[in-house]
């Protein structure tokens, strides 16, 4: 299980300016442009595969743009999940996971209270190398306002690298602090599409990961309220030549995470 | 005592009743009958030595070998069939493609007459190779040659662990289609990065990705053949493939059938190329050989999902 890393950067909202979209927009375009290939905009003879060093550069340029415009458009006086996600997908345009998996939902944005204190849940994906099997960086932010500050209290998400992924807020947490957030996803390309799932809990300070399960070969994840529905394809042991069986659980939060 | 051309002789000895002698045959002697002269005071006798073509042949033509193989051989013959003789191998590497590390052989120190089997291994473990050998016995080199192949291992491993089922029924084509599939990917802009077979299979990517160490027959046969792109299979573009459910494969005969350009929701569906992909139905592909009614395999190319229909077949 990964622990969420607890980042202790304060950002300084003053020097943020919501109307800086455009020049963030222009920017991300001129970074991504770069490092990811999409043969319908780009010839691919004109694409030139960039060193590791670029690479790894433009990755994290194109993740501080994203931070900037969630924390703009965050304090922005009516700022709302949907002007969030719509502040992501802005920056990010044809290159956000959902403008070429729209089912994945990703940018997403959930802004809610938490114990009296306003917090933030994100997630987004920055995408270099190909459009056959791009190079999805993920990130799941978890941020929290204190004396009109917002912080990002956690930055995880890389065990959804390469993945086509989503999150969905479950509702009715048995416990009572914390908010669950379940995110799941499968490497794309991957011949089994494996899904493995998450199962985050934010208590406004903090994240830890509830539950998790992998391998689930062919799974899907439907999410409303509180009823997780879950079908994948469980198969016969290794040498053994029989079809797969079809199973769907429909799940629950409980204390050990999601319960049948 | 003399010797005719072609012929020359050493020392010789004798005792009253009989006479020995040594002799070496000339490289450039004329293939035939040659005589060798004996005079004593008692008078003149000739002997008759048959000088013949020392022939050397190899088979097979072509070896598919993987670096665990330890049961494969080259067999050299030689003519006249009473030579008694160790083949050594001359071999060069004439290629290696889109692989991290090059290969080199070994061969076995076996002696025999007439036939022997020389075992040919390879290594390091998983590198590759396209070699040409020779057997060569004293001076002279076999007059036709071995292809030795040594495909990846890590292809082997894939192609077993995702279609050797398909084997075991008679579907020879599975292996060979995911096979060119994973080659696809080295000439895509979209799979940028990925330039060795080492590197596009990866047990993230390939769910029946086995560990067997070693060359199974056909496994081995199949990935030397997409190595040296003599496979003769096309999966047009395609860079990507999956197992389709029996519901999946009915979403996707419909589709077919229809010449929909919206993409049926299948599982487990990869998703390479995100929203431009297309499905290529390869009729040739045999049925799963879990019974479960559907091909084994559906593969996955590039489209323009705004004219381009979902869902092709090919032969």
């Amino acid at each position: 299980m990964r622990r969420a890393i607890i980042i202790s950067v304060w950002i300084n909202m003053a020097s943020l300016a919501w109307g800086q979209g455009s020049g963030e927009r222009k920017q991300y375009d001129d970074i991504v442009r770069q490092v990811y290939v999409r043969t319908f905009r780009q010839g691919a003879k004109a694409f030139v595969v960039p060193s590791a060093e670029k690479l790894a550069q433009s990755k994290v340029a194109l993740h501080e743009i994203v931070n900037r415009t969630i924390l703009a458009a965050a304090i922005a006086p009516d700022s709302s999940s949907k002007s969030i996600q719509g502040a992501i997908e802005g920056v990010q345009g044809d290159e956000s996971l959902s403008r070429s998996l729209r089912e994945t939902g990703v940018p997403y944005a959930d802004l809610l209270n938490i114990n009296g204190m306003p917090t933030l849940v994100t997630a987004f994906a920055v995408l270099t190398g190909g459009e056959g099997i791009p190079d999805v960086s993920a990130y799941i932010q978890f941020y929290s306002k204190e004396a009109g500050i917002w912080k990002l209290e956690a930055d995880t998400g890389s065990e959804f690298a390469g993945c086509a992924f989503s999150v969905a807020a479950i509702h009715g947490s048995p416990t009572p602090n914390e908010v669950w957030y379940l995110a799941w996803g499968m490497v794309i390309g991957d011949t089994g599409a494996r899904l493995k799932m998450r199962l985050y809990a934010f208590d406004g300070a903090s994240v830890r990961t509830v539950w998790e399960q992998s391998g689930l070969r062919g799974g899907h994840v439907s999410v409303s309220g509180n009823q997780i529905t879950l079908d994948y394809d469980e198969f016969a042991p290794q040498g053994t030549l029989a079809p797969p069986m079809h199973v769907i659980k429909i799940l629950h939060p409980g204390i050990q995470g999601l319960e049948q | 005592m003399t010797g005719d051309s072609g012929l020359t002789l050493g020392t010789y000895w004798a005792s009253d009743t009989q006479v020995n002698a040594s002799y070496t045959v000339d490289a450039q002697a004329p293939v035939g009958q040659h005589t060798v002269t004996l005079r004593t005071a008692a008078g003149q006798a000739l002997g008759a030595i048959s000088i013949g073509v020392l022939t050397v042949t190899q088979s097979p033509q072509k070896l598919d070998l993987s670096t665990g193989d330890t049961n494969k051989y080259i067999t050299t013959s030689v003519s006249p069939g009473s030579y008694s003789f160790t083949p050594t191998f001359a071999f060069a590497l004439a290629g290696n493609y889109k692989s991290t590390c090059n290969a080199n052989l070994g061969f076995s120190n076996n002696s025999g007459t007439g036939t022997v089997n020389t075992t040919v291994t390879a290594g390091p473990a998983g590198c590759s190779g396209v070699f040409n050998a020779f057997a060569v016995v004293g001076q002279k080199s076999s007059s036709s040659s071995t292809q030795v192949i040594v495909p990846p291992q890590i292809s082997v491993q894939m192609l077993y662990g995702e279609a050797h089922g398909q084997v075991s029924i008679g579907d020879n084509v599975s292996q060979l289609a995911i096979g060119v599939a994973t080659r696809n990917r080295f000439s895509q802009p979209g799979f940028s990065g990925v330039t060795t077979y080492q590197a596009a299979i990866t047990p993230t990517q390939f769910i029946g990705l086995s560990n067997i160490t070693n060359g199974p027959i056909p496994d081995v046969d199949n990935a030397a053949a997409v190595f040296t792109s003599t496979d003769g299979t096309s999966v047009l573009n395609a860079a990507c493939f999956f197992s389709p459910t029996n519901a999946g494969w009915i979403a996707i005969q419909s589709a077919l059938q229809s010449g929909t350009t919206t993409l049926p929701a299948v599982s487990p569906d990869p998703g390479c190329y995100q929203a431009n992909r297309q499905f290529v139905v390869k009729r040739s592909v045999g049925n799963n050989a879990d019974g479960r009614g559907a091909p084994a395999f559906i593969f996955e190319q590039q489209r323009n999902p705004a004219s381009d229909p979902a869902v092709i077949q090919i032969p």
